[in-house]
């Protein structure tokens, strides 16, 4: 694991947010699994890292949640999102003053 | 790939210490079954392999699942023929009690991947078990050709029950723990 919150590449070597995004949502394993037509184990092995799914997967998974696919799956662990959100409005401040 | 009811007999196979003991309490039947078989040859002859075959193909199998619907992994086969699919219900009924969840049996892409993958790595071992026993028969072939014919059957009986269980059993030793959380 890495210490942004999101698991890191396990096996498949992908960092991913599904997690974050599935809590965020409220959404259950199962509900996304029947979303985008696989098991729900499948759902923890994509979660994990421990399963790197094909870009038809990928690409469904993106429009399930209305994000790009790159928001989701990355090779580069990702940056947290309290900080890319909140790192950004610090920015903003700063270039107003 | 773990059976979509996750139970065999009533009993949970959620953890995969659980499927553990199953795949070495069937491994076990095994030797059990090629040890009376090679038994049976030395007094009787041949004649026992047939039924022998026919149990083995019919009921072990069964037990871990893949070649036939009901058993600890889902089957392998994306398409369901008429007969397999009464011979499945069979099954099922048999081995489970909650015949509904069985009903699905697509496998998804990563199931599909891990099921590919497994069936290489038995194929590499039943490649080398094969080269092992021509080798094995190429020693004492030669020196005691009587011991061909006794063990024969034996080997024959353990190279079935290899090809047809070896993928299940390496996807029952090695899959995770099933989460409760859904």
């Amino acid at each position: 694991m890495v210490d942004n919150g999101n698991p890191g590449p396990g096996e498949s070597g992908l960092y991913n947010r599904i997690a974050v995004l599935r809590a965020e949502r409220g959404i259950s394993r199962q509900d996304l699994a029947d979303a985008v037509g696989v098991n729900y184990q499948t759902i923890g092995f994509l979660e994990r890292g421990d399963y790197g799914p094909s870009l038809k997967l990928a690409f469904t998974i993106a429009a399930y949640f209305g994000l790009p696919v790159d928001a989701i799956f990355s090779t580069e662990p990702f940056r947290p999102l309290s900080e890319q959100v909140y790192g950004r409005n610090t920015q903003r401040e700063e270039n107003a003053r | 790939m773990i059976s979509n009811t996750r139970n065999l007999w009533g009993w949970s196979i959620n953890r995969r210490s659980t499927r553990r003991w199953i795949v070495v309490f069937y491994w076990l039947l095994v030797a059990l079954i090629a040890y009376a078989t090679l038994c049976y040859t030395i007094r009787h002859g041949g004649a026992f392999l047939g039924i022998q075959i026919i149990q083995i193909l019919v009921l072990l199998p069964a037990l871990l699942g893949g070649v036939r619907a009901g058993g600890a992994i889902k089957p392998f086969r994306g398409l369901r023929s008429p007969v397999y699919a009464f011979m499945d219900q069979r099954m099922i009924s048999l081995f489970h009690r909650d015949t509904a969840a069985e009903q699905e049996v697509e496998l998804d892409e990563r199931e599909t991947r891990l099921r590919d993958r497994v069936h290489f790595v038995a194929y590499t071992v039943v490649r080398w078990l094969a080269m092992g026993l021509i080798v094995l028969y190429g020693i004492f072939g030669m020196t005691n050709p009587e011991w061909l014919g006794l063990t024969g059957p034996m080997f024959f009986v353990l190279l079935v029950l290899v090809l047809w269980s070896l993928p299940q059993s390496i996807i029952l030793w090695n899959e995770p723990d099933v989460e409760a959380e859904r």
